[in-house]
């Protein structure tokens, strides 16, 4: 077995790495603390951010790729756990935890039926079986999921100081996500949970590997617009004048390209590029796999102008406090000033965009795959699977789990996203309205 | 006053030229003129006789940015940057990669766009605005909260579903409006106004949540007291001090994209068949003709810059305390 590396694993890790940092820094500053623990006071922020860390794991999972040693296809954690869904080969659609295909057809024995799905034991052939069987194992998950939650409230009680009772918001939350976990798994060997599509994959193995195209949209954008917003917003605010003009110019020019057509130009000349070098890339994965980190460079290109400005704003004002002048009297360098003195003081502007923008960031990708500039049609994507969805719509009968699916994944990820960071700009914003 | 306009719109000249090169940059230097003219020519069996004859015919056959075979200022200006860029400051875009005139293109183009934009934008003002101060009303309810969380809901929605589920469901299920497509004249509103309907729902979420906490920002200040211990009540309170208060953030955060409306939406006008400047764009980047995207990008910056002028204009006029310098 070797490990495959992609850059966008590589830099999801090293992302992962830098938050893990800085909860271990959270928890060393009284001050910080405080103020994340009134974050996770509100019940409805902590269940998001728990519904939240459960799509981070999943993306997580699905960013550590290998090739098995007697095998050419190269699998990530995630891609072997769903694998009975992968593995399954049907021809075409079936509707959510079906036993045999969507449309009619001519069977070997001539006569007109539907074909009974690869993945689904031989042995349900009618409508009632089937519902038995679902219902037998949807009470045997049931029944595990409240055996895991129950173990998982001992163990809290025994061994931690969280109160139980006055979290119950949350612990619904976890069982509610236990119960799906036991389901899947349950579930997934004998059923197309979601259906299939037309050409017969998993819906929801292509739903569930959407996370990942949606988490490294939506995390390494902002961590690759970071660096420049933090640096140039610092820089005009303390050194003004003419470093100020220059970086004012930059930034309001390349806000006064609209937004979606800079992307567009600039991935349409990226697609010149990557058809012209085609023969550069080891495997088309590394290719996708590099159109989307080249994506996330675009996007952060046209989307660091916003929180530039915050931070410009901020540090015009905090240059002239106490604490920075004196720094300046003792003869601390500009440099240290600015990274030691001013950068911890906008970090709350940069933890609040970072966690505003995620959410929009996600939304956009779909935009920008339908409007032809999106992920490469290769990588699984909520954007990719909206778009074939469209034409679904307007066959007779209905398709409409595909783009129910993706709805729903989609839905849920952004919905947590933005309840959450709706209570982390409450708290750390001076102006936030505290009092919701 | 008059001076502090004339040395804004000065100042939006060299964000102009950037803009320009910027966008040159894009089109010339990454994909160069032999790139496009693969492009436009297909990509079999073209020879360099074709290509070197599609550059003549669409003045590419020049260096980029300095001829060293002239002399004098036509160093300079014999180049493919001057030539291409002068003209977009003149507002002529010239023609397209395909051989069409995009300015001609623009002028009828514009009005569907405008047919679509305005009334989506005036009609989602109005109900953003009645549904956050409707919120501020019930401040502190049980039913606020829920109203908030239904907010935060909304704008999880991508508008992409929006648009797919309001054509699947309105037009094709009831045959109340017609799915897509556009008329001239009067027999417009019936096209536009499901489109209108669905971007206003689709803004609903994050337009109202805007002017709420602008609202809630005005709500904390003394003369909302005062004029609540005068004995006014909440309606009057609201919508005859606060409402008139928070039209000065109100206003100057919108200005700056009316000039914009007139660029149209792409997703909307490619959803709906409708033949505005948004799906022109669309359209432009599909088929790859550059010298289409260029063209826009340049007259949203336009229209962009149009609009910071615009906003620095309505704050004098809403607020006479601002003074410039």
């Amino acid at each position: 077995m070797t490990f495959v590396w992609l850059w966008t694993d590589f830099l999801l890790w090293v992302l992962f790495a830098i938050s893990m940092v800085a909860v271990v820094k959270i928890r060393g500053n009284e001050l910080l603390l405080q103020k994340w623990q009134k974050i996770f006071a509100q019940p409805l922020a902590l269940s998001a951010f728990i519904v939240f860390a459960f799509y981070i794991l999943i993306g997580l999972s699905d960013s550590i790729h290998f090739r098995l040693d007697n095998n050419t296809t190269t699998y990530s954690v995630l891609d072997r756990a769903l694998l009975p869904a992968l593995e399954a080969e049907e021809k075409t659609y079936s509707t959510p935890l079906n036993f045999e295909q969507f449309s009619k057809e001519y069977l070997d024995n001539g006569l007109r039926g539907r074909v009974h799905l690869n993945l689904v034991s031989a042995d349900i052939t009618n409508a009632s079986d089937n519902t038995k069987n679902l219902l037998g194992l949807s009470t045997n998950a049931l029944f595990y999921a409240l055996a895991i939650f129950i173990a998982f409230i001992l163990f809290l009680a025994k061994f931690t100081t969280i109160n139980t009772k006055d979290n119950r918001p949350a612990l619904a939350t976890v069982f509610v996500l236990l119960f799906f976990c036991t389901w899947v798994v349950l579930l997934m060997p004998n059923y197309h949970i979601l259906g299939t599509d037309k050409a017969g994959i998993d819906v929801f193995y292509k739903a569930v590997k959407s996370i990942r195209t949606g988490m490294v949209f939506g995390l390494l954008t902002t961590l690759l617009a970071l660096p420049p917003a933090i640096i140039l917003g610092l820089m005009a605010g303390y050194f003004k004048g003419k470093t100020d003009d220059v970086i004012q110019y930059i930034y309001t020019t390349i806000n006064a390209i609209p937004g979606i057509l800079l992307i567009a130009a600039l991935v349409l000349i990226l697609q010149v590029y990557m058809d012209e070098h085609a023969s550069d890339y080891a495997s088309a994965l590394e290719r996708s796999d590099l159109k989307l980190l080249l994506l996330c460079v675009i996007l952060a290109l046209t989307s660091w102008t916003g929180l530039c400005r915050l931070i410009r704003a901020e540090t015009l004002k905090l240059s002239e406090l106490e604490f920075v002048q004196a720094a300046k009297v003792f003869g601390v360098s500009n440099i240290k000033i600015l990274f030691n003195h001013l950068m911890p003081n906008v970090m709350h502007l940069v933890l609040i965009s970072i966690v505003l923008d995620f959410s929009g960031l996600v939304l956009i990708e779909a935009v920008l795959s339908y409007v032809g500039v999106g992920v490469d049609a290769t990588t699984m994507s909520w954007g990719n699977m909206i778009n074939a969805a469209r034409l679904e719509l307007s066959t007779d009968p209905v398709v409409w789990w595909p783009l129910a699916s993706s709805f729903i994944f989609m839905f849920v990820l952004v919905l947590s996203a933005n309840l959450f960071a709706d209570r982390v700009r409450q708290v750390f914003d001076p102006k936030g309205d505290e009092d919701a | 006053m008059w001076t502090y306009i004339l040395r804004r719109a000065l100042y939006s000249i060299p964000i102009l030229l950037g803009v320009n090169l910027i966008t040159f940059l894009l089109f010339f230097m990454v994909n160069t003129p032999d790139d496009m003219a693969r492009i436009q020519l297909g990509a079999k069996h073209v020879t360099q006789a074709d290509i070197h004859t599609w550059k003549e015919e669409k003045g590419y056959n020049k260096p980029l940015f300095v001829n060293t075979d002239q002399s004098g200022s036509a160093i300079l200006t014999d180049t493919i940057f001057y030539q291409k860029s002068i003209p977009l400051f003149q507002l002529d875009f010239g023609h397209s990669d395909s051989g069409r005139n995009i300015n001609k293109d623009i002028s009828q183009r514009m009005w569907p766009s405008l047919a679509l934009a305005i009334p989506s934008f005036i009609i989602a003002l109005i109900t953003n605005i009645v549904f956050a101060m409707w919120m501020v009303m019930l401040l502190g309810t049980k039913l606020e909260r829920m109203s908030l969380i239904f907010t935060v809901a909304l704008m999880s929605i991508s508008g992409l579903f929006y648009i797919i589920i309001g054509q699947k469901i309105v037009a094709g299920l009831w045959h109340w409006f017609p799915v897509s497509g556009y008329q001239d004249g009067l027999e417009s509103w019936r096209f536009v106004l499901l489109p209108v309907l669905i971007g206003v729902v689709a803004g609903l979420g994050s337009g109202v949540r805007w002017y709420r906490s602008i609202f809630l920002e005005e709500i904390n200040k003394p003369y909302v007291n005062t004029a609540r211990a005068k004995g006014l009540s909440e309606q009057q309170v609201l919508f005859k001090h606060v409402l008139k208060n928070a039209m000065i953030p109100i206003l100057t955060g919108v200005v700056v994209i009316i000039p914009s409306l007139f660029m149209g939406s792409l997703i909307m006008e490619s959803f709906f068949s409708i033949p505005g400047l948004g799906s022109y764009t669309i359209d432009a980047i599909n088929s790859q003709d550059f010298a289409i995207v260029r063209a826009m990008v340049f007259l949203g910056s336009i229209l962009y810059i149009i609009g910071l002028l615009l906003t620095d204009i309505s704050y004098t006029w809403v607020d006479p305390r601002v003074k410039f310098k």
